[in-house]
């Protein structure tokens, strides 16, 4: 899928999640991410974020820390 | 069967608490206070003749056909305006009550055609069976006094005729038009012997009729008679089946000749509509033998080709050599499929069962993506599965009614008609909606407020409504207590107090007065009982879903839900919108709404299915379409949906489809997806399946086959042998198989089989052990997450905003006679009413851009253009446009654009940044945004 329409959406996630405090809204945010979203569309988001983290918002950086560290973790 | 005829009790039953006894011709019979001698006469089988009552309407004490004697009550009277007394004797045939009836049939009789053995009611005719039931032999006033006998026939309806000189005058149609329908568009006009009904001093046609066929159902002869019986002739033989449009699911006596199908006639029975119709369900079923219907199978290599015919096997074949070869060299996951809300849920079940165990694929979502998916994931989230929670019944014991988005008077007649009665009782009435729908303002209808927000400010308004229920301690305390989450509770009742959410604060957001919002909260939360209704206007949002849980929020916060006349009820588009959803077709649950990743949940499916299922979610639509415009996604089998019409930026959604290698269609008809597709399996139209439908109220009902597959095949074996041909066989004798492992499968459903269905006629999910019977109302003890949980709702705007180029918010619907992409109603006399879709413009917006009404107006959007004809009207706001989306010539998707709900990727619909300006064109002219004038401008 195109990068822009992956970012697009988890800007709009977070965007819906931002009145939570933000440990909490990047747990909403990371589990909306699993449920949701394929495999290969996390996967697509989480590399462009490596190299484009400004480009991210914090929370869904945040988020996307989480679920690296959750795959990390069931290796 | 036989051809069914319902009992008839004359007038409608008492629903008062005790019992009374009476004695009829010397038969004891005990009945609630409050009903009508009449009716306890035939309870005790003792009907009495009668000509203007029936039990679908008040009682009217109009013809005098009913008249009884009762000992120690002078004179004869009319026992369907007479309730019973305890002790009461009534006798129902003496000689004076015989004379007395002979003589009003005599008079009727006098001035009536004695055409019986050529009338097209003969055998169907209530006064034909009375005069035989009172023994007329002659009519000693003769015939050629003055008489109504030359009166002219109105044939103007399409579907049925008014042949005046029949009509007795008994008021039934009239009264059927004002109490069951609240149309109100029939009358009596003249006085005395000069009486007549009359649909406002004109024909059928030019007047208010709505043409829901209640008149029709009522008139006792052959007075008001539909067109087809008088083509055909009259039935012998009937079919129980449920309607195949709206989410209203009603039941309906499909009745034939042989193996012709007559007329469909509402089932009295039936617990969704209780004996009512809509014009589409009544009458506009003839698309199913449209000569436009696909009957053969069709492959072709590419969609520049034309279509080849062959056999199923061959299509089959074809097609799944494809789509195995595209696995092979593209992925597993480079395919999927997509399930209809028009199927039933046997044939959505095996789609999703195809594509998950045969495809080895998640890919697989439904047409609800687009409709209805945030109230998935809304009451999810909140109460803890996707589910309205009452039946339709329910809305009789609303005292306040909340509309949210929702037109039910178009949309969903046949419950927009319960509503009104409930209204004309005096319940009381919010509106929530741009525009001013007919529940703002028709005949013996008013909103108390009518809530005419700015499109996109749903939730604002809901917060702001919250707010005044926390702020002026509205809440109840004690239903929060004791069934709802505390915590959350506290961060909800937190936020929402905060100044930002108050109705001062939101109004410049919303355009809705504050003071409205607060008077409309209080009536809200002050009635001993508010239900809310909503509609795509609530879903079709980038905030559909924090919606639909603010929706959730503020009934758990006023205690209205768990009993009759409350809850949150989504009023589902398609007939199978819920049963979809239910069957597991959404990319990442299984049936019943689990998650595939719960491993009990998925190996359980493994077990029964005999293979390993995937754990992670597949993609949705709007997913899939943006993985095929780059090449990654490349085949896709859709199920029942016009997905190149009904889904939004219709560019992108063509692109993404000319884009795959292979598009399988299984439809009625060559639809604009069909357009781009290799393989078409024909579909069968619900005539002919034999299934299940899940109505809005969780009502499972029977479909059963009026005639036989015009294509050779179930949907659900095409599907199976599909599924074969790629490697997984699967294979099921009868549709109640299919049901047999759902419900095997799928707590919710472990109760549901034909059989039950077939002795009960319907039950409403959960049904199981402990609902055996179904459950008509949900959460009367506990939520099905245990305690209801409040979600905070923000309120985010649409990145979708009007500017200096884009000025005005297009908002699109439907109307009462079109449904949905109009390829079933497009294809039947409907179109008499609405033969092309337009764009109701406020006179302010129109005289500022020079549009005139009938004029043709370019509609123009960043993503798109197309030309429709302008409606000037006041039913929109200044700087809102609105049109529907029947007809594919005028496209308008072509204008929506991507913009969805952050939660679920339902299109935001509703909101459409436009420029309309006058122009030559005519429709039927798409413009891609690089080519319009307009939307090239920047």
């Amino acid at each position: 899928m195109k990068i822009e329409t992956l970012t697009r959406m988890a800007q709009q996630i977070a965007a819906n999640n931002r009145v939570l405090p933000a440990d909490q809204a990047a747990v909403r945010i990371a589990g909306h991410l699993r449920t949701f979203w394929t495999p290969a569309m996390r996967r697509e988001l989480e590399a462009y974020a490596a190299f484009s983290s400004d480009q991210c918002d914090p929370l869904v950086l945040a988020a996307l820390d989480i679920l690296a560290k959750e795959e990390a973790k069931s290796r | 069967m036989a051809l069914l005829k319902e009992s008839d009790f004359g007038t409608p039953a008492s629903h008062e608490p005790g019992s009374v006894r009476v004695e009829v011709d010397g038969v004891e019979v005990e009945v609630p206070p409050g009903t009508s001698v009449m009716r306890a006469c035939v309870e005790a089988g003792m009907a009495v003749p009668k000509l203007c009552a029936t039990d679908s309407l008040e009682a009217f004490g109009s013809c005098r056909m009913c008249v009884v004697e009762i000992d120690g009550k002078k004179g004869t009277p009319a026992s369907c305006t007479t309730p019973v007394e305890a002790g009461m004797s009534v006798r129902t045939q003496t000689p004076r009550l015989e004379r007395l009836r002979r003589n009003i049939m005599e008079l009727y009789i006098s001035d009536h055609p004695l055409d019986c053995l050529t009338c097209a009611a003969n055998g169907d005719c209530e006064l034909q069976d009375v005069a035989g039931v009172v023994g007329l032999r002659d009519v000693r006033y003769g015939y050629a006094g003055e008489n109504h006998l030359d009166s002219p026939t109105d044939t103007s309806n399409p579907y049925f005729d008014f042949d005046e000189s029949k009509c007795i005058v008994c008021s039934r149609c009239v009264r059927a038009c004002d109490e069951i329908q609240g149309t109100l568009a029939l009358t009596i006009v003249g006085r005395g012997f000069n009486s007549k009904v009359s649909p406002g001093g004109t024909s059928f046609m030019d007047s208010e009729c709505v043409s829901c066929g209640a008149c029709v159902q009522a008139c006792p002869t052959a007075t008001l008679q539909e067109k087809s019986v008088i083509e055909l002739g009259m039935p012998t033989r009937t079919v129980l089946t449920t309607c195949a449009y709206c989410g209203v699911g009603c039941s309906f006596k499909a009745e034939l000749r042989g193996d012709q199908l007559v007329r469909m006639v509402p089932y009295k029975d039936g617990g969704a509509n209780e004996g009512h119709s809509c014009v589409k369900g009544r009458f506009a079923w003839g698309y199913a033998t449209h000569p436009d219907r696909v009957l053969s199978p069709m492959v072709r290599d590419s969609i520049d080709q034309p279509w080849r015919e062959v056999s199923w096997d061959e299509a089959i074949d074809f097609a799944a050599a494809r789509m195995r070869d595209i696995q092979l060299r593209f992925g597993v996951d480079s395919i999927g499929g997509i399930t209809s809300s028009r199927c039933t849920n046997e044939e959505v079940f095996v789609v999703q069962k195809m594509v998950r165990a045969a495809m080895g694929t998640n890919n697989v979502d439904t047409c609800a993506r687009v409709c209805h998916s945030p109230t998935g994931y809304g009451l999810k989230q909140t109460f803890g599965t996707s589910a309205g929670t009452q039946d339709f019944k329910s809305v009789s014991k609303a005292d306040v009614i909340l509309v949210i988005g929702a037109n039910p008077t178009d949309a969903h007649p046949v419950f927009g008609s319960r509503m009104k009665q409930r209204l004309r009782e005096g319940a009381g009435l919010i509106v929530v909606d741009p525009r001013a729908t007919d529940l703002v303002r028709s005949p013996h209808i008013e909103a108390d407020y009518h809530l005419a927000l700015r499109p996109g400010t749903n939730v604002a308004v809901v917060n702001a409504l919250a707010h005044v229920i926390v702020t002026e301690e509205l809440v109840d305390r004690d239903f929060v207590a004791t069934r709802c989450d505390e915590t959350t509770f506290a961060a909800w009742e937190e936020f929402i107090r905060t100044e930002e959410n108050s109705p001062e604060a939101v109004e410049a957001i919303t355009g809705v007065p504050a003071q409205d919002i607060r008077k409309a909260a209080r009536l809200y939360a002050t009635a001993p009982n508010a239900a809310i209704y909503y509609g795509l206007g609530v879903t079709e949002h980038s905030q559909g879903s924090t919606m639909v849980m603010g929706m959730a929020n503020l009934a758990m916060a006023t205690g209205n839900l768990g009993r009759e006349g409350v809850g949150v009820n989504p009023l589902r588009g398609q007939n199978n919108v819920q049963g979809s959803c239910d069957m597991g077709s959404f990319p990442h649950e299984f049936s019943g709404y689990r998650h595939v990743s719960d491993d009990a949940v998925r190996e359980q499916f493994e077990e029964l299915w005999g293979t390993s299922l995937r754990a992670e979610p597949g993609m949705r639509i709007p997913n899939m379409l943006d993985a095929a415009v780059v090449g990654e996604f490349k085949a896709m089998f859709v199920q029942g949906e016009d997905i190149a019409q009904s889904d939004p930026n219709t560019h992108h959604v063509t692109q993404a489809l000319a884009s795959m290698d292979l598009v399988i269609v299984q439809d009625l008809f060559l639809n604009e997806t069909a357009k781009f597709a290799h393989v078409v399996l024909p579909g069968t139209a619900f005539l002919e399946k034999d299934g299940t439908f899940t109505n809005a109220e969780r009502r499972i009902n029977r479909v059963r086959p009026v005639m036989a597959s015009k294509t050779g095949l179930s949907e659900w074996e095409v599907t199976c042998r599909l599924s074969t041909a790629l490697g997984y066989p699967m294979h099921y004798e009868y549709a109640s198989d299919i049901m047999d492992e759902i419900a095997s499968l799928t707590p919710t459903f472990s109760g549901v089989s034909f059989e039950l269905l077939d002795e009960v006629g319907s039950v409403q999910w959960p049904c199981n052990e402990s609902n055996p019977l179904g459950t008509p109302v949900m959460y009367e003890e506990g939520f099905t997450r245990g305690l209801g949980a409040f979600q905070l709702t923000p309120y985010v705007p649409t990145e979708e905003r009007s500017n200096r180029r884009y000025p005005l918010l297009l908002t699109t619907g439907r109307i009462l006679s079109q449904y949905n992409v109009g390829a079933q109603t497009r294809r039947t006399a409907n179109v008499i009413w609405h033969d092309e879709d337009v764009l109701d413009i406020h006179p302010a917006d129109a005289e500022a851009r020079g549009v005139v009404d009938g004029g043709f107006v370019e509609v123009a959007s960043r993503v798109g253009a197309t030309v429709l004809r302008a409606q000037v009207s006041e039913r929109v706001p200044p700087g809102v446009v609105y049109t529907t989306f029947h007809y594919p010539g005028t496209g308008a998707n072509v204008v929506t654009t991507e913009y969805s709900d952050w939660a679920t990727n339902c299109p935001e619909y509703k909101v459409t940044a436009v420029e309309v300006r006058p122009t030559l064109q005519a429709p039927n002219t798409h413009v891609h945004a690089q080519d319009s004038e307009l939307t090239a401008a920047h």
